[in-house]
């Protein structure tokens, strides 16, 4: 299975990475840093089967042209999403995200309104989206789950 | 034999309690009864002395809240309104002397004829006492007659606390009835965060009453208004009566609501009851409608000019007739004016904002009356594109208000048929009814009839169109001029959508939006966005990325975003080109320049997949500001200062030379990009308005002194306050004083976009702090040890492990007892992050964010104070921009403080709770326990407060940014990035340093000086050379420049005609001086000098001898500018 993950926090990525490599069997894993590299990569791999995809991540790599890297994007995720939607590229997408909250309460509503857009505007790809967070392993169990509900294996 | 009670009876005998009683009637009564129950149980010893019953009696002051009655929660809405009609009812005879007298109140306010109208109301507040209602209209009528003076609210009324905050916020709308910012969009915006519950509904609706782009559950208004008084309440249910004519879901109530209100004498109920309609009696109005129908629009001008009634249906003819003919009546009167307002709005020309806006305002001001409601329909009928689902239906508001018995009128009411039957005996002539009958009778397969006139053209248009034969409306629509027709412009729009031809839709869009630019909301159809959506892809033109990027207006999204991003790309090569630069355009294709100016913009073209690498989407972004800029194309400053901006951020990027690496971010540059326009407008008129100072700050003073006493209200009160928006209360306390709303404005534009616009500084919080930075920089450390998880606390645990050998019951308490402390540390995390480390401004946001960039009066004062009596626009955006730093400023010590006590202490206290708690724990332990566990914790409690101090210098100010000075090499390196050249050796640069604040200036004097040192040397370009010295005189410093050239002819003559550039300006000479050269060369530098750095130096241009040329300015040190020593002179 070929994978293609956005992010740009090597941490995260690194995370995910290893949730994957324990979940997928020997799973082919792609990750860019920044909005245009994930393009990139896009138009230029025929033969991706999911995107791992965070929402908030710079437009660009950093690069001895951009030293500082892109300006940081909060909503580069949705831009990825919209780009894959009008070029009529249909891949499965889950979105992995430490998507800013408005309190413990709020958060749920946060997360879900952010699902609902995108579910609304990219019916075709968005596949869910998972609240990642650093103190806790649950988003790994999460993430599992909704890639198995998806038949993505 | 005693009669068996009634199930009426026993309702009203089930209980002592009266909200029993009421609940039971809904429970156990039809809707049908309620009314009858309402009839006899209210002279019931039980519901006699009622809140219900008092509505009939109840006077303002005493109005007791907006919370529904408990006994009316969660009832349905059709036996809400049975039991509302059974209390209007009892009072018929009153309401119906109150329609009279509201009707005599209508009449005499749209003749002027306000000393009258003022008269009415007292009366009415005679009878029926005060009432929302009457005061607010009073209100309206007050500042209508009078604008200067205050309105006082009576002391009775001022002890209402409720009643008191309700009518300051009318006075608030009144005070602003003329005002050019449309009050509705704000209250809009202050609602949309507003919690959703019954209280608030209420509340919208006492302050916009039941406008059509607020959504408002006018049930629930009802139930609450039953806690005012009659007027009040019968207002409420007259509103509900009368949407019921074309609202369907409330048409289980229309039949019973319309009768009552006919049996008041209702205007409205005359022809919608469909009873008895005799045309004759309207045979004069009739006979002007049949002159609209055969397009005869200047005698219907004439004819209704002197129109006395104001029917609706009939002012909406003369608006229209107006607008086609391309006049405009003499305003006799207020009925007048709207009518004018209206032509306005349906001709869509220049007027068009502000007189939607002023008709807006009005109809909030009197939002009580019906009329007015009407109004507001028309209103977002003319101003929204999506209105009617397909382009057949029309604005049915002014037929179901009007009490004209048109044909379409009668069929909406009766039928088809029988409004046909109706006309056929009654009135078979006439050019309307001839129309009405060819219309009915066309089928799907007929051919549409010859010689049809503009008006039949419109009609069939459509019906071609509901009978999918798209083509033929096209002919037909391209068969007609409807220059003036704007309804027509979008009908033929719409079709145009339908058609298979996307591109020369959005080719047409982009025709009517040059005209029209004012009224584009009206225009964007979804249909034609949602096909330009899907072909994204595969069309390739240039209308394609332009007209997306006029939908941003209306649909700001992602999609629309990168859908112009990518149209920009596939436009590009379909034109063999790489980059947007390189296409070849005439100066008079203005579709190109505008491609470039805007479309291109940094954002689109990073968007576009056109680059790899953000330098090369920003020099391309560079290139095409020069490339406009150098043909003097569109707005020369406004260019110049982007290429300045993106070439100052390059060089000094690249140069490490960026002053801030504090992650309290917003780039300021963009700020400024994306605001100018709008900035721009508000400070033309801001400089244009003629009033001295003094009386402007006296206006700010006074209205600094009202805002702070409405803050030291009551909590209820702050809330209320809280939902209408400190910031747009703050706008309303400024009175009429436009200059001060001006500046307002400016400000307002300015801290929305740095806050919440594209690279504002809440996406930037968002991104660098919040978004999960914060929680793993502070916990990281404690959770690779274990000490800190959100997960489930098991045995396995890392650091439960360490104590391995407790006995159980203690492991448990252990356990449980580390939980406790992740949940108070995650608590602690949540609140910095969610509610401290968050911005409040423009009415979002509360006060215990951090970030506060509210505009009250008071600041509105003091930068107007900053300010010099005749300030530039780059002066006004200093000042505003460093009170914007001034609160940046703020917000960081706010946070720090907080790190530094309440986040600190709550850290110290869950630390200490819990190693003081499993320290006891493990002290009771028999077996042996290594001291690891409470190690650990010492570490954890280090380890915590360590990166408290990181996330603390998070929010350094920047002090930096003001004092840092750069070399004068990065003025040059920015000038060369901007005019892509690199003539300047750095090496040879003259030992001098910019302080920031004067960077921008010098780089300008640099770019005009190089930019005129290449335009007009006559050199090979690969042979010009040229340096630049700088030398002291005195206090100033003479910075020179000198270029090779061949110059032919005389350079005494030259130098002579030079010498006159550099003398000194008078301001007139350098304003025309400035528009000759189109804003660069000799007086942009001179401006420079005089206005932005305060110097009075001079310029100095000549030919040293055929082979160079000289040019230098003096500038005092004062600027900010150091000459050290051993410079290269």
């Amino acid at each position: 299975m070929n994978i293609l993950i956005v992010e740009d926090d090597k941490y995260k990525a690194d995370a995910i990475q290893d949730c994957l490599n324990d979940y997928l069997d020997f799973p082919q894993i792609t990750t860019e840093d920044s909005l245009s590299s994930g393009l990139f990569n896009l138009m230029d791999s025929p033969n991706l089967d999911l995107i791992i995809l965070d929402m908030s991540m710079p437009s660009f790599d950093i690069s001895e042209k951009d030293p500082s890297g892109g300006t940081p994007e909060s909503y580069a995720g949705e831009d990825f999403l919209s780009q894959m939607t009008l070029l009529d590229i249909n891949l499965p997408v889950i979105v992995v995200t430490q998507y800013d909250n408005f309190g413990s309460d709020e958060k749920q509503i946060s997360l879900l309104k952010l699902s609902d857009k995108l579910q609304h505007d990219h019916p075709k790809i968005f596949k869910g989206s998972i609240y990642f967070k650093a103190t806790s392993n649950s988003w790994k169990q999460e993430l599992i789950d909704l890639m198995k509900s998806q038949g993505i294996k | 034999m005693a009669r068996k009670p009634s199930i009426l009876d026993r309702v009203i005998r089930s209980s002592h309690k009266p909200n029993e009683v009421i609940k039971n009637a809904f429970d156990k009564l039809p809707h049908t009864m309620l009314p009858k129950f309402v009839e006899v149980g209210f002279d019931s010893y039980v519901l006699k002395n009622t809140l219900y019953s008092g509505v009939s009696t109840r006077k303002l002051s005493e109005f007791s809240g907006l919370s529904l009655p408990s006994a009316l929660r969660g009832v349905s809405n059709t036996k809400l309104f049975y039991f509302s009609l059974g209390i209007l009812k009892r009072e018929q005879e009153l309401l119906a002397n109150f329609v009279k007298l509201e009707k005599a109140f209508e009449y005499c306010l749209l003749q002027d004829d306000y000393e009258k109208a003022m008269k009415v109301l007292l009366e009415i507040e005679k009878v029926f006492g005060s009432s929302f209602w009457t005061e607010n209209n009073k209100i309206s009528l007050h500042y209508l007659l009078n604008s200067k003076a205050e309105y006082i609210v009576s002391d009775e009324l001022k002890n209402n606390n409720l009643v008191s905050v309700l009518l300051n916020n009318q006075t608030g709308v009144a005070s602003n009835i003329f005002s050019k910012e449309d009050l509705i969009s704000e209250f809009i915006d202050c609602f949309q965060d507003v919690e959703k519950n019954d209280i608030n509904e209420a509340l919208k609706y006492k302050i916009t009453g039941f406008h059509p782009n607020i959504t408002l559950k006018p049930f629930i208004v009802l139930a609450s208004e039953i806690n005012g008084t009659l007027i009040d309440f019968y207002k409420v249910f007259e509103f509900i009566s009368v949407k019921s004519l074309f609202e369907s879901d409330l048409a289980d109530i229309k039949k019973d609501g319309l009768l009552f209100l006919e049996s008041l004498g209702h205007e409205i109920t005359k022809l919608n009851t469909g009873n008895d309609i005799d045309l004759s009696e309207y045979e004069s109005e009739l006979e002007i409608v049949d002159l609209y129908s055969t397009s005869d629009y200047s005698t219907v001008c004439d004819k209704l000019s002197v129109r006395k009634s104001f029917d609706i249906g009939l002012v909406n003819i003369q608006a229209k007739a107006l607008a086609y003919e391309d006049l405009r009546c003499i305003p006799r009167n207020l009925s007048d004016k709207i009518v004018n307002l209206l032509a306005d709005i349906y001709r869509k020309n220049s007027n068009y904002t502000e007189s939607k806006n002023i008709l807006s305002n009005i109809c909030c001001a009197f939002k009580s009356n019906v009329t007015f409601l009407a109004l507001t329909h028309i209103i977002h009928v003319e101003s929204d594109a999506n209105t009617s689902s397909n382009s057949s239906a029309i604005n049915l508001c002014p037929i179901y208000f009007s009490n004209l018995p048109t044909p379409f009128k009668l069929s909406l009411v009766l039928g088809i048929k029988e409004s046909i039957e109706i006309y056929s005996t009654q009135r078979p002539y006439g050019s309307t009814f001839g129309l009405f009958k060819k219309l009915a009778d066309f089928g799907q397969n007929q051919t549409v009839p010859d010689n049809l006139d503009h008006r039949s053209i419109k009609y069939f248009s459509k019906k071609l169109v509901e009978f999918s034969r798209v083509d033929e409306a096209l002919a037909l629509y391209e068969s007609m001029d409807f220059d003036l027709d704007c309804t027509l412009k979008k009908d033929y729009l719409y079709t145009l959508a339908m058609s298979e031809n996307v591109l020369q839709a959005a080719d047409y869009f982009l025709h009517i939006i040059q005209e029209h630019e004012q009224a584009i909301e009206y225009f964007t159809l979804d249909l034609l966005h949602e096909k330009l959506l899907q072909g994204v892809n595969t069309l390739k033109s240039i209308v394609v990325p332009l007209t997306l990027f006029k939908y941003r207006l209306v649909q700001n999204t992602s999609l629309n975003k990168n859908a112009t991003a990518i149209s920009i790309a596939r436009y590009i090569r379909s034109t063999g080109n790489k980059v947007p630069s390189d296409l070849g355009f005439d100066n008079q294709d203005h579709r190109c320049v505008e491609f470039l100016e805007h479309v291109c913009n940094r954002d689109l073209l990073v968007k576009s997949m056109l680059f790899r690498y953000q330098k090369d989407a920003y020099d391309e972004r560079i290139k095409i500001c020069n490339l406009l800029s150098s043909r003097k194309l569109s707005n020369v400053d406004k260019l110049i200062f982007e290429s300045k901006e993106l070439s100052k951020k390059k060089v000094l990027e690249s140069a490490a030379k960026q002053v801030s690496s504090s992650k309290v971010y917003a780039d300021r540059d963009y700020v400024r990009t994306n605001t100018w326009d709008e900035f721009s407008e508000d400070y033309d008129e801001f400089i244009d308005i003629n009033s001295i100072n003094e009386d402007l700050e006296k206006q700010l003073e006074l209205a600094s002194k009202h805002f702070d006493a409405s803050k030291k209200s009551t909590n209820f009160t702050n809330s209320l306050v809280g939902l209408i928006s400190r910031q747009l209360s703050s706008y309303l306390h400024i009175g009429d004083n436009k200059k001060a709303k001006n500046l307002f404005s400016m400000i307002k534009c300015v801290v929305e976009e740095y806050n919440f616009g594209l690279k504002g500084l809440n996406g930037y919080l968002s991104t660098r702090v919040r978004h999960g930075t914060l929680s793993s920089t502070l916990l990281g450390p404690t959770i690779n040890d274990g000490v800190v998880s959100e997960d489930e606390i098991t045995e396995g645990n890392e650091l439960i492990e360490l104590v391995s050998g407790i006995e159980k019951p203690l492991l448990e308490r252990l356990l449980s007892s580390q939980k406790k402390f992740n949940s108070e540390i995650a608590s602690i995390v949540n609140n910095l992050r969610d509610v401290t480390i968050q911005i409040t401004a423009n009415g979002k946001g509360s006060d215990e964010n951090a970030f506060n960039y509210n505009i009250e009066p008071q600041d509105v004062l003091k930068i107007q104070k900053s300010l010099s009596d005749s300030p530039t626009i780059n002066e006004c955006w200093d000042k505003i921009d460093l009170w914007i730093n001034e609160k940046t400023n703020d917000g960081c010590k706010r946070v720090q403080n907080e790190i530094d006590t309440i986040v600190s202490d709550r850290i110290a206290n869950a630390i200490n709770a819990f190693e003081l708690q499993s320290s006891r724990i493990i002290s009771e332990s028999e077996e042996y326990c290594s001291n690891e566990f409470l190690l650990k914790l010492t570490k954890a409690r280090q380890s915590i407060f360590s990166q408290l101090t990181v996330i603390r210098s998070w929010f350094n100010i920047d002090y930096s940014i003001v004092e840092q000075e750069y070399s004068f090499d990065v003025v040059t390196d920015i000038a060369e990035t901007m005019l892509r050249s690199n003539y300047l050796n750095s090496d040879e640069s003259p030992n001098i340093t910019v302080s920031h604040k004067f960077l921008s200036s010098m780089v300008d004097i640099i770019y005009n000086l190089l930019s005129n040192a290449i335009k007009h040397s006559t050199i090979e370009r690969k042979k010009l050379k040229i340096s630049i010295e700088a030398t002291e005189n005195k206090d100033n410093i003479i910075i020179s420049m000198i270029n090779n050239t061949e110059f032919l002819g005389d350079i005494n003559i030259e130098n002579k005609k030079l010498g006159k550039y550099t003398s000194d300006f008078s301001f007139d000479d350098l304003k025309i001086l400035l528009q000759k050269e189109g804003g660069t060369g000799v007086a942009k530098i001179a401006s420079i000098l005089k206005h932005e750095l305060n110097s009075n130096g001079h310029i100095e241009l000549k030919y040293i001898d055929k082979n160079k040329f000289y040019s230098a300015i003096e500038v005092s040190k004062s600027c900010g500018i150091t000459l050290n020593e051993h410079t290269n002179s």
